[in-house]
């Protein structure tokens, strides 16, 4: 977990401190996604090798959609419950906002 | 993208299931190691550079920030409310949850960092999100209002249900969804590795 963190840190550090180019953006996203396809690879080939998780994979969609479904409904449950308190006076910070933007 | 990445399991696990001996798993290890470390170094990168959107945060004020709040609560809540109705685990439900949608990054850390099984459920998981989220913003938008709209979609908010958000809410839901997506996102690669290890 620690590798995790200090990773994730170094990068953040260097994207706050040294924003990147264009061409510097283009050039992370590339080996980003090139770690994520790395390790997406690597987690196909782990669940292909595990006869186990090739036979639980219909149960594990049943599992996903209520895990998914009740995430939902609870963010959705939160956000309408808080929604007029949220927008009181929104309108006129978007206002001021967007009169900032302009400017 | 998403014909990317399905394709990219697809391959993995083709060759998990013919080519590779379970013997050598073992020596993957190391490559996904590093892989990870570079992937998360690209995550952050991007994250530090979003100055706008955080300049955004602060001139629309705190009320703004409670939207991705009550998204991550209840998303959390809801996810380890199901896992209690499926008999999971507490840590595994609620770093499933924490994935808020991203399904690639939640999916393949928790495979690396607790197994392989939990990260192809939060991958599943935060697929379906995705696509519940497609369903559910344009009827939300007419019947709930538009900043519940925005709530469904989670971390994806920034970047793939945005356009659905923009077309069917207003410009000013679009620039809340926008600072939505990033804090979640900003949540995701912190909430997952602390939560599965409650």
């Amino acid at each position: 977990m620690t590798l995790i963190f200090v990773s994730l840190g170094i990068g953040i550090a260097i994207g706050y401190i040294h924003p990147l180019s264009p061409r510097g953006v283009k050039a992370a996203h590339t080996i980003t996604m090139a770690g994520l396809f790395i390790l997406l690879a690597s987690m196909g080939a782990q669940l292909g090798s595990n006869e186990k998780v090739l036979a639980d994979l219909s149960e594990m969609g049943l599992q996903a959609v209520v895990l998914a479904g009740c995430s939902v409904l609870g963010s959705v449950a939160l956000v309408y419950l808080a929604r007029d308190f949220i927008c009181r006076g929104l309108e006129e910070r978007m206002a001021g906002w967007r009169r900032r933007v302009r400017q | 993208m998403t014909m990317m990445v399905v394709g990219a399991i697809i391959t993995g696990a083709l060759l998990g299931y013919w080519l590779l001996p379970a013997e050598m798993m073992g020596y993957l290890d190391t490559a996904t190691t590093l892989a990870l470390c570079v992937m998360l170094v690209g995550v952050g990168i991007d994250l530090g550079s979003q100055r706008q959107t955080w300049a955004r945060l602060r001139a629309l004020g705190w009320k703004v920030f409670l939207v991705p709040v009550l998204v991550a609560a209840g998303s959390l809540a809801g996810a380890v409310a199901g896992g209690l109705i499926l008999g999971m685990p507490v840590n595994e439900s609620s770093a499933i949850g924490a994935g808020f949608g991203w399904y690639s990054l939640s999916g393949v850390l928790l495979a690396k960092i607790y197994n392989v099984e939990t990260g192809a459920l939060a991958f599943l998981t935060n697929v379906s999100r995705e696509l519940i989220a497609f369903v559910l913003i344009p009827v939300l938008a007419v019947r709930a209002g538009k900043l519940v709209a925005v709530s469904p979609g989670g971390a994806t908010t920034m970047d793939t249900t945005l356009p659905l958000i923009a077309r069917t809410t207003d410009a000013d839901t679009t620039v809340i969804a926008v600072v939505n997506g990033t804090i979640l996102s900003a949540l995701v690669p912190f909430l997952v590795p602390l939560l599965i290890n409650l």
